[in-house]
C-alpha cells in the first residue's frame, strides 16, 4: 500500500564552487566541489523519521571533481588530446525508511576515467578510453522495498559499472 | 521570439567552438578560456554575469570527458545527485530536495524550451527522461529553486538539455561508432549519426539526429545463477526544422 506524507520542513545550507583554469594553452584544469548539508527541520514518523534534523536522502554531504585536459602534437595535421577526470561521491540515503525498514546509507567512492582522442585529417577523430579505471564499485541506488515485508532481507544496490575498456571512431564532414 | 533566442544562443556558441579550435594547434600560445553564454535567464547572457549558481557543460566538455548521459556527467555538476538502476528508472535530485520516487519529480527537466515529464503518474520523479547528450549545444545546471522561470517542478532547481539547432549556413554530416568491453559484463556498442540539411538559399534547415546505444549487463544474480544482467538498448532520434 502506498502512501504519501508531507514531510514537513526542511533547510539546505551549502557551499558550491567550480573552476576552469588554463594553465598553460595546451594544459586545462577544472573542478568542482560541493558541501551540502540539507535536513529535515521536523520529524515524519511515517518515513521512519522520529526527530528533526534527519538528512535528506540522495545529498552528500560533500562532492568533489577534477578534470584536466592535456592538448598536443603528434606530427604534422595530427593532434591528441589527454583527458583525465575523478569524481568523489560523499556517503548518502538512498531514501527515506519506513517505521519498518531502515534508511539505507550508499558508501561514498570515486571514479577515474581516461579518455585519449586523436584528431587526424579529413575530420576523422579517434579515441581510446577507460571508464572506472581502479574498477569501483560505487553504490549509485538501492532500495528497500523488500525490507518492509522482511527487515532482514538483503538490501539490492545497484553498482557503478565496471572497468570499461573501449574504442571509439567519429567523421565529421562540416 | 523564443525561436530567435536559440539563434542567437547557437551564434554565441559557434564563436565558443571556433575559439576552442585553436587549442589543438600550434597557433600563439592562448591562455585565454572561451566564454561560456547561457540562457539559464530565458535570455542569453554570459556565464559570469547570471545570479545564481549555473553550470554549463558544453558540447566540447561533455565530448571531452566522452559523455553520453547524466550519469557521466552529473559528477562533475556541484550539488547535482542522482539515483539511477537503468535507462528508464532515473531520479536527479539538486541539494537533496526530492519527491521520493512516487510523485512529479522536484527537478525540472527541460529539452530546448519544452519541458520534459508530466503532472500525472506517467511523470514520476524516478522516470526522469534519460537524455543522450549527442548533437546538444550544452546542458545547463540551475541550483536552488527556479519556480518563477521555470514553474511548478523546479523546486529544487532545474536540468537544461539544449539542442543544437539547425545550421542554415551548410550541409554537415557526424557519424560516430564506440565499442568497449566492461569486466564482469560484455561487449557494449553505440552509434551516432547526424545530418544538417540546409535549403532554399539560406530560407531553411533541417537537421536529423539518431543513436542506437546497447550496454551490456554486468550484474550476477546468485539465486538462479544467471550472468549480464541488467542489459539495455535505447534508441533514440530528433528532427529540428529551423526557417527564417
Amino acid at each position: 500500500v502506498n502512501q504519501l506524507e508531507n514531510a514537513g520542513t526542511a533547510r539546505v545550507t551549502g557551499a558550491e564552487m567550480a573552476f576552469n583554469y588554463r594553465v598553460f594553452s595546451a594544459l586545462t584544469l577544472g573542478g568542482s566541489a560541493a558541501y551540502t548539508d540539507a535536513r529535515l527541520t521536523s520529524s515524519a514518523p511515517v518515513i521512519g523519521v522520529k526527530s528533526p534534523g534527519a538528512r535528506l536522502p540522495l545529498s552528500p554531504r560533500y562532492n568533489f571533481a577534477l578534470v584536466g585536459t592535456y592538448n598536443f602534437n603528434i606530427v604534422e595535421n595530427y593532434s591528441g588530446a589527454l583527458n583525465v577526470t575523478d569524481r568523489w561521491v560523499g556517503e548518502r540515503l538512498a531514501g527515506f525508511g519506513t517505521p519498518i525498514s531502515p534508511q539505507y546509507k550508499l558508501a561514498s567512492y570515486n571514479v577515474t576515467d581516461l579518455n585519449l582522442s586523436v584528431y587526424a585529417p579529413h575530420g576523422l577523430e579517434y579515441g581510446l578510453f577507460v571508464r572506472n579505471v581502479f574498477d569501483k564499485a560505487g553504490e549509485v541506488s538501492a532500495s528497500i522495498l523488500a525490507n518492509e515485508y522482511n527487515p532482514a532481507s538483503p538490501v539490492p544496490v545497484v553498482l557503478t559499472r565496471p572497468r570499461t575498456v573501449g574504442l571509439s571512431a567519429k567523421y565529421k564532414f562540416n | 521570439m523564443s525561436l530567435c533566442t536559440v539563434v542567437v544562443a547557437q551564434t554565441a556558441a559557434q564563436t565558443v567552438n571556433g575559439t576552442a579550435s585553436q587549442e589543438f594547434g600550434t597557433a600563439a600560445p592562448n591562455t585565454e578560456l572561451a566564454e561560456v553564454i547561457v540562457t539559464a535567464t530565458r535570455r542569453s547572457e554570459s556565464i559570469q554575469n547570471v545570479a545564481g549558481q549555473v553550470t554549463a557543460l558544453t558540447s566540447g566538455a561533455l565530448a571531452q570527458i566522452n559523455a553520453r548521459d547524466f550519469n557521466d556527467f552529473a559528477g562533475f555538476v556541484p550539488g547535482l545527485s542522482y539515483s539511477s538502476t537503468g535507462p528508464s528508472t532515473n531520479l536527479l535530485v539538486i541539494r537533496g530536495i526530492t519527491t521520493g520516487s512516487q510523485l512529479s519529480s522536484a527537478t525540472g527537466v527541460y529539452l530546448d524550451d519544452i519541458p520534459l515529464g508530466a503532472s500525472t503518474s506517467n511523470g514520476i520523479g524516478y522516470q526522469s527522461l534519460n537524455v543522450n547528450v549527442f548533437d546538444l549545444n550544452r546542458v545547463e545546471v540551475l541550483n536552488g529553486p527556479q519556480g518563477t522561470l521555470y514553474g511548478a517542478t523546479s523546486l529544487g532547481g532545474t536540468v537544461k538539455y539544449i539542442t543544437n539547432s539547425p545550421d542554415l549556413t551548410g550541409f554537415r554530416v557526424e557519424a560516430g561508432v564506440q565499442v568497449s568491453s566492461t569486466e564482469h559484463g560484455g561487449i557494449n556498442h553505440a552509434y551516432t549519426g547526424m545530418v544538417n540539411l540546409p535549403f532554399g538559399n539560406g530560407i531553411g534547415a533541417v537537421r536529423i539526429d539518431g543513436y542506437q546505444v546497447y550496454d551490456s549487463g554486468y550484474a550476477k544474480d546468485p539465486v538462479y545463477h544467471r550472468d549480464n544482467q541488467g542489459w539495455d538498448r535505447s534508441e533514440g532520434g530528433r528532427v529540428s526544422l529551423l526557417l527564417e
